[in-house]
């Protein structure tokens, strides 16, 4: 937990943050000040008699000239700061983000994939690339403690990903939030940035791959579950999120409702078949109709199925 | 002579059929019945998302890990969309124009009504039939696309019905914005047509109140951009009953396009919503301090030069988006240039007060609580138009405290600051003034308190729209501030509502035409105004705000446009 300023971006964005609040505040002193001045020294009793002021052109010409002049320099400061956050260093290292309701997914150059719990790792001081990609809808990739956000805009065939980039100066764990909002989940919509020092980096990326292979090979499905986003909202331990668990489902007499109208089924491949695939189409009861459908060959989503099995064995 | 015409707008007058109880009201074509109907119904819905908001601070109270519950997570997004709605769609900005520019506007020109009588009724029904639609639209549906409609969730979700079945309440609220803007187009063509064509003579253009000033570059805003907002909604609505795709990126369309079209015309509402506002309180300043407003001219010119660069900033809602960075480069800049009308209007306000004969009303309290309020908007403003800032900050509660300083402690303070001016011309009765001053002190101190700790949270990183939040000191000190804060809101809003309608039902009666002494031409009529405002007709000879004339013909006892004898 930790949301302390720890990138490159920050001295920029601070600096532009304070200089506006400082002349802000300033504006804000004098303004409060004059009226209870004016409240005080300009009431009915201490000045019943007013002036018949209607105007002082140069007093008009300073305070259209000022505010320009302060205008332009927050427009300067906050223009440096952000040409650093859209120009992305040549070396930078790239980890490709993918978000979708509600998970987020971080898939590294050797092919290795996290998921919201397991975080995006990184090493220290060194520039991170990420491309952005939604599978659904819009949401914001934004890391506070980094002064970073993007939108993770779901595109079109051949348009350009939106993109961002950090480079973190200190080793630690940070929050990373989703800032667009993307419907019921969008609070849990959260995973962590951890930075490591370089040399717990190498160690951490070629041990994680390991464990992940290993994981794979045990049990495909299971991996699957958690790099597709899945475990977000189905529980295999029988706990109730916000679709059913995958405990027990195999098998199991379920109510459900398509298109407004209630009847029973007994889940088998096929109907997990159809969930999967046309999630939209029937729907257990009491869940709501959120389920997006998600890009998966035949060969995962009988992987999946398979895994399903066992959990209701 | 006893005509209709010289007999209180209030009083029965004519005997149609349509002359009895509540239909001699909603039947009525009197621009000033109709400000009152829309006064009735905009801050009935105005209680209504107030009690929302409260709810929503009353979740915010708990952090994720507490296990406490007010909103659950399913209908956390529709109670946020519901308040967003009706304060954006029902309140604010129908607005100051829709309550006081229909009772003021003709009163302050010289004129019997507005130009299209009629068309000025339907615009009231457009509105009605639009906000019922939106309202049980929402209610059956639980809608959560927030009020912005962002695609392509807007597109893809599936309201949850609370009764069961399929019903796309999304589409429902759509079109129920889209009918709700043809009501305000149709008000703002009156409008302009009626500044127009309707004044009394000798008032020039350059002696207008700034009221009117201020409601004609608000109409022109409202005639120009409110159809760019309709074809967009219509589009999404369209989208969801058939596979078009002009937002969907699976059908090869463009979900950023739409934030473009949305803002173009948003972006110039929030203008819609502010500029009368301030209109009012240039109107309330001169009259509670008895002398001319400093530099008029220049703050009319304001007025329309905030209207028109407010057309050309649209983008700076989206430098997150991932648009072109020389097109937030350009948006960032021109965005600074509606800064400077705006901080030359807060400077004149200022002179104003300087040397003058203050009298501390109840509307004067609520135009001081907005000069501060909206200068802590649009200086938070500026952390937002500037880049790098805004990228931090984007989607924060920094930026729902900001919008809620320049809508609510703004637009709304200037709102009801006019209702307090204006109330006893209107229903020719007092208002306790203990009471209203309780309201404001409430009011002030509330707001400020609640939103004053989101600009903290925003800054530490707490994103918006967020039904919970990770458990940490910072999040949950602020978050309870701005609870607690929302409580005394809470009160003051009581308060206030409470104030007027205990004023209506039994306030003290009063006939005295010009209680505030004030030197425009709408309170040199009978209290309240007859049905033709004038009984003869107005010749305008001086400034609006030229005191010194004013209390000579005070003296004289000939101040323009006297009616009584």
């Amino acid at each position: 937990m930790n949301n302390n300023p720890a990138s490159v971006f920050v001295d920029d964005v601070d600096f532009a943050f304070w200089f506006i609040a400082i002349v802000s505040l300033v504006f804000l002193i004098f303004i409060t000040g004059f009226i209870i001045f004016s409240i005080i020294k300009y009431n009915k009793k201490n000045n019943p008699v007013p002036s018949n002021l209607h105007g002082h052109t140069g007093l008009e010409i300073v305070w259209t000239i000022v505010p320009t002049i302060l205008v332009m320099l927050f427009f300067y400061f906050g223009l440096q700061g952000f040409l650093k956050m859209r120009n992305v260093p040549q070396k930078a290292l790239e980890i490709k983000v993918d978000a979708g309701m509600w998970w987020w997914k971080f898939t590294y150059a050797n092919g290795l994939e996290q998921n919201s719990a397991q975080g995006l790792t990184v090493p220290v001081d060194t520039p991170i690339f990420l491309p952005l990609h939604s599978v659904d809808v819009i949401h914001s990739f934004y890391v506070p403690a980094f002064r970073v956000k993007m939108d993770v805009v779901p595109k079109a065939a051949g348009q350009e990903l939106n993109y961002t980039w950090f480079e973190s100066s200190l080793v630690g764990d940070y929050d990373l939030f989703c800032a667009e909002y993307c419907g019921l989940n969008h609070a849990q919509m959260l995973s962590k940035v951890h930075v490591l020092s370089k040399t717990d980096y190498e160690a951490w990326y070629q041990s994680a791959l390991v464990v992940q292979e290993q994981s794979q090979a045990e049990s495909p499905g299971k991996a699957l579950l958690s790099s597709k986003g899945c475990i977000a909202c189905h529980s295999s331990d029988g706990s109730k999120l916000i679709g059913p668990s995958f405990k027990g489902l195999f098998g199991k007499r379920e109510l459900v409702v398509t298109g407004g109208e209630e009847h029973e089924i007994v889940v088998d491949e096929a109907y997990l078949k159809q969930s999967i695939m046309e999630p939209a189409k029937d729907i257990v009861k009491d869940f709501p109709p959120i389920m997006p459908p998600l890009p998966l060959t035949a060969d995962e989503v009988m992987q999946i199925i398979e895994h399903i099995k066992e959990l209701s064995e | 002579m006893e005509t209709a015409g010289s007999q209180s707008y209030l009083s029965t007058h004519t005997s149609s059929r349509w002359n009895r109880g509540l239909l001699s009201w909603f039947m009525s074509t009197d621009h000033k019945r109709i400000g009152i109907m829309y006064g009735f119904t905009m801050f009935s819905f105005f209680g209504l998302a107030v009690c929302l908001g409260l709810l929503i601070k009353l979740q915010k109270l708990f952090p994720g890990s507490s296990g406490w519950e007010i909103i659950p997570p399913e209908m956390y997004g529709a109670t946020f969309t519901l308040h967003a709605v009706i304060m954006i769609f029902l309140f604010i900005i129908p607005g100051a124009p829709a309550v006081l520019g229909n009772f003021m506007l003709p009163l302050q020109i010289g004129a019997k009504d507005v130009a299209f009588p009629r068309v000025n009724l339907l615009s009231f029904w457009l509105y009605c039939f639009g906000a019922i639609m939106a309202v049980v639209g929402i209610l059956l549906g639980a809608a959560d696309t927030g009020w912005t409609f962002t695609p392509p969730y807007s597109i893809n979700t599936r309201s949850i019905s609370i009764f069961g079945g399929d019903f796309d309440s999304i589409s429902w609220m759509l079109t129920a914005v889209f009918i709700l803007g043809w009501g305000t187009i149709l008000t703002g063509i009156n409008f302009i047509v009626t500044i127009h064509r309707m004044r009394a003579k000798g008032m020039t253009l350059f002696r207008m109140p700034l009221f009117t000033w201020s409601i004609y570059a608000a109409s022109w805003i409202q005639v120009l951009a409110t159809p760019v907002v309709g074809i967009s909604l219509i589009m999404i609505v369209l989208e969801r009953v058939m596979p078009i795709g002009f937002f969907d990126p699976t059908k090869g369309g463009d979900p950023i396009l739409f934030q473009h079209l949305f803002w173009i015309y948003s972006h110039p509402a929030v203008y819609v919503m502010i500029l009368p506002s301030m209109g009012l309180v240039s109107e309330i300043i001169p009259t509670n301090s008895q002398k001319p407003i400093f530099g008029y001219k220049s703050i009319a010119i304001a007025s329309c030069s905030i209207a028109g660069v407010g057309y050309l900033i649209w983008a700076h809602h989206m430098f997150t988006t991932g648009m072109s960075d020389t097109a937030s480069i350009i948006f960032s800049f021109l965005t600074f240039f509606v800064a400077i009308p705006t901080a030359i209007k807060v400077f004149n306000w200022l002179a104003t007060l300087y040397k003058a004969s203050i009298t501390l009303t109840p509307g004067m309290l609520f135009a001081l609580g907005f000069i501060f309020n909206f200068s802590i908007g649009g200086l938070t403003g500026m952390f937002l138009g500037s880049l790098s800032t805004d990228i931090h900050l984007h989607d924060t509660d920094f930026i729902v405290a900001h919008f809620h300083y320049t809508m609510f402690g703004g637009a709304a303070f200037g709102l009801i600051g006019g209702i307090y001016h204006y109330f006893p011309k209107m229903f020719g009765k007092m208002y306790s003034m203990k009471w209203a001053k309780a309201s404001f002190a409430f009011m002030f101190v509330g707001f400020n308190s609640l939103f004053i700790p989101m600009f903290v949270l925003g800054f530490y990183g707490m994103p918006r729209r967020y039904q919970t939040y990770p458990d940490m000191p910072i999040f949950n000190h602020f978050q309870m501030a701005s609870t607690i804060g929302s409580w005394i809101l809470g009160i003051g809003v009581v308060l206030l509502l409470t104030t007027w309608i205990r004023a209506l039902l039994s306030g003290e009666k009063t006939s005295e035409m010009n209680p505030w002494n004030s030197s425009t031409l709408e309170w040199q009529t009978a209290t309240p105004p007859t049905l033709y405002n004038f009984e003869e007709e107005v010749e305008i000879t001086r400034h609006p705000y030229d005191y010194e004339t004013f209390r000579e013909e005070v003296k004289k006892g000939t101040s323009i446009g006297a009616t009584n004898e």
